[in-house]
């Protein structure tokens, strides 16, 4: 469980790692190192700047190979562009992506397609997440025919297979997505995603378009596929409660920025970054009667158009003093593998 | 509320009997959709009954018209409808005939033939132009996108008829010449359909799941977003066919489009411009005809809008 982390800011560190070190159990799985992406979304008028989104800013982070590693932060703060660059959805600005010790940054169209057999992703919403215009079967037999997998005869049986470990049934492929309900599609959704049998799963708030009934069932199931498959797994919430079953370590976002990292049990026990400590809360507590002390946070997150000077959280930080503008906070260990980017805690 | 039902009742484990769990109102299929959707419409099953009537009338055109569309009948000449009281009718011309003594009944059925050959094929040919330049522009942007758009700005700000007019007199009359001539007229409005539909569809979620997959452009072009633009192009074409319909005809009036030779609509109506004044039916028929056409493929075309939901 190491965190990697700059001591301090930089925008390119080193990172050296050789194709030796790919499927070594000890290096991480996914490393990302200094990784920025901004979106340049034009001038509101011809004589202002140009406007541009800081969406993710310098993320240095390890993904350690069969860990759930749970992304947080509330709307807007960069988790889902973070969760699409490491898969090149969305292309950096800067920074490096390693993936199981290839440069995904720098792959071409070749070797971004094999990768992308190992690196899969499940998406928010299960309406929009489907074509509608396919069927069950056939958005899966997709993957197999992309990725030349199975002989063609044996994809049927195949498709049949995956469905059930989904909790559907094999007569389900040939049915379109309207027929199904938001948790059944959500499982498609998933299945899709393992068809390829990949390494490394990005789970992009895959309960949170959910009703809470159907959330468990579907949190129980990636629990259960990544036992079998052995899954690495990005999940990205919103909702703590959510992650706090499923993960083995946390990351807290904020402002495209980590805030926090550190083992589940101890964020959750003991968090240091006051941003991180006014989400959790902010998590209902599901005992009658029983309340607890909210720290509720004032105003909306900032626009990622000119974030904060200094610390990003300090505008609406509730122990922010001047010197907080000053410089950005730079990560430092709380206790093995637990870190925290803030001066004043 | 169907919905809402099926949600709670999702299924954990994989039941026996989940088959059933899904949405029961969706098990129809699109063609009984819409099938129904047709049957609760008076107005889409009167048109598509005269888009029916045309097809066959057009393809048994040599069985069904009473005599041959050139033959002329020098004792017949300018004949008036059975209907009329002026005396000067025959039995054997039901609607009469032309100054040159042509069964108009024969002309108008083998005229259908032509007019739908040519609006068909236009509209195929320039739709496949249209189609293909939105999806390039809409999938690609940047400069693909901004030289094919100002292309059909450009096309659609110049009087389509007269540029038709021009073309025709450059490339001189022919079928096919007016085939081509038509499709011009019309990519334009389908590229722009396409390429905003493309634009919303290639943003959802599942087209980046076909990225994440691996799929590669071409792939994600044609299995993921084309369909999705279809209904979409469906409605343009059907308002497409009126148009082209209504060119043909306008072009063969001016004697630009099918040979005069060949009955069409369009050449009908300009040969009865000479004796519109005598002869108030003449130009009656194949007036009407195009009228009743355009119409027809006009409410088909808001009947698959309101089907599919497409909003233009």
């Amino acid at each position: 469980m190491s965190v990697t982390m700059a001591p301090k800011v930089v925008s390119q560190p080193e990172l050296s790692l050789t194709m030796s070190e790919a499927n070594n159990p000890a290096t991480p799985l996914v490393s990302l190192r200094g990784l920025q992406t901004r979106f340049n979304i034009g001038r509101k008028y011809p004589w202002t700047a140009e406007r541009i989104v800081h969406a993710v800013e310098d993320i240095n982070l390890d993904i350690q190979r069969g860990e759930i590693l749970g992304l947080v932060g509330e709307s807007g703060s960069g988790k889902t562009t973070l969760g699409r660059t490491v898969l090149r959805l969305v292309e950096p600005t800067d920074g490096r992506i390693v993936f199981d010790g290839t440069d995904v940054t720098s792959a071409n169209d070749d070797q971004l397609r094999d990768l992308r057999r190992r690196m899969q992703i499940i998406f928010q919403d299960p309406y929009a997440s489907l074509n509608p215009r396919m069927t069950v079967g056939e958005a899966i037999n997709e993957a197999y025919v992309i990725h030349r997998l199975h002989k063609p005869s044996e994809r049927r049986a195949r498709i049949g297979e995956l469905l059930s470990k989904v909790g559907l049934t094999p007569s389900h492929a040939n049915r379109f997505p309207h027929e199904f309900s938001g948790g059944q599609r959500q499982r498609i959704g998933i299945a899709r995603a393992l068809a390829v049998e990949p390494q490394f799963v990005v789970a992009d708030e895959p309960v949170s378009a959910l009703d809470v009934s159907i959330q468990a069932q579907v949190i129980n199931l990636l629990s259960d596929l990544k036992a079998e498959f052995g899954l690495t797994m990005l999940f990205i919430s919103h909702d703590l409660g959510v992650v706090e079953y499923l993960v083995d370590r946390i990351a807290v976002m904020y402002l495209g920025r980590l805030v926090e990292v550190g083992p589940a049990a101890d964020v959750y026990a003991n968090p240091r970054h006051p941003y991180t400590q006014a989400l959790l809360s902010a998590v209902p507590v599901p005992i009658p009667g029983r309340r607890k002390e909210r720290q509720i946070l004032q105003g909306d997150i900032p626009s990622p158009i000119s974030p904060p000077s200094g610390c990003v959280f300090r505008t609406r930080c509730p122990i922010a003093g001047p010197e907080c503008a000053k410089a950005l906070p730079p990560m430092e260990m709380v206790s093995p593998g637990h870190a925290k980017a803030c001066i004043k805690q | 509320m169907a919905q809402e039902t099926t949600t709670l009742r999702d299924p954990v484990p994989p039941l026996a009997g989940s088959a059933d769990q899904t949405l029961a109102h969706s098990r129809e299929t699109l063609t009984q959709r819409a099938l129904r959707s047709l049957l609760a419409s008076k107005v889409a099953m009167f048109s598509f009954f005269v888009l029916f009537v045309l097809i066959i009338l057009a393809v048994f055109a040599p069985w069904i018209a009473p005599h041959p569309p050139g033959e002329m009948s020098l004792t017949n000449r300018r004949l008036f409808p059975i209907f009329s009281e002026t005396g000067r009718t025959n039995p054997a011309y039901l609607l009469g005939t032309d100054g040159l003594g042509r069964d108009i009944v024969s002309r108008m059925i083998y005229g259908a033939r032509m007019t739908l050959v040519v609006a068909f094929s236009s509209v195929i040919l320039g739709g496949f132009i249209g189609v293909m330049a939105g999806l390039l522009a809409g999938y690609f942007g940047k400069w693909i996108d901004a030289v094919i758009m100002r292309l059909a700005d450009l096309q659609l700000a110049f009087p389509s008829l007269l540029l038709g007019l021009v073309a025709m007199a450059l490339l001189g009359s022919g079928v096919v010449e007016l085939v081509i001539v038509i499709a011009l007229t019309q990519w334009a409005i389908y590229a722009r359909v396409v390429r905003s539909e493309v634009l919303k569809v290639k943003e959802l979620e599942f087209v980046q799941g076909a990225r994440a997959l691996g799929a590669g452009k071409w792939r994600i072009i044609f299995r993921h977003v084309f369909p999705n633009t279809v209904a979409s192009m469906l409605v343009v074409a059907s308002f497409s066919l009126a148009m082209a319909i209504y060119y043909e005809a306008a072009l063969s009036f001016f004697g630009l489009g099918v040979p005069p030779a060949i009955p069409t609509w369009g050449n009908m109506l300009a040969d009865a411009r000479d004796i519109i004044f005598r002869d108030f039916y003449a130009p009656l028929w194949p007036g009407v005809a195009i009228t009743i056409t355009v119409l027809a493929f006009n409410l088909i075309g808001d009947w698959i809008r309101d089907f599919f939901d497409v909003r233009i």
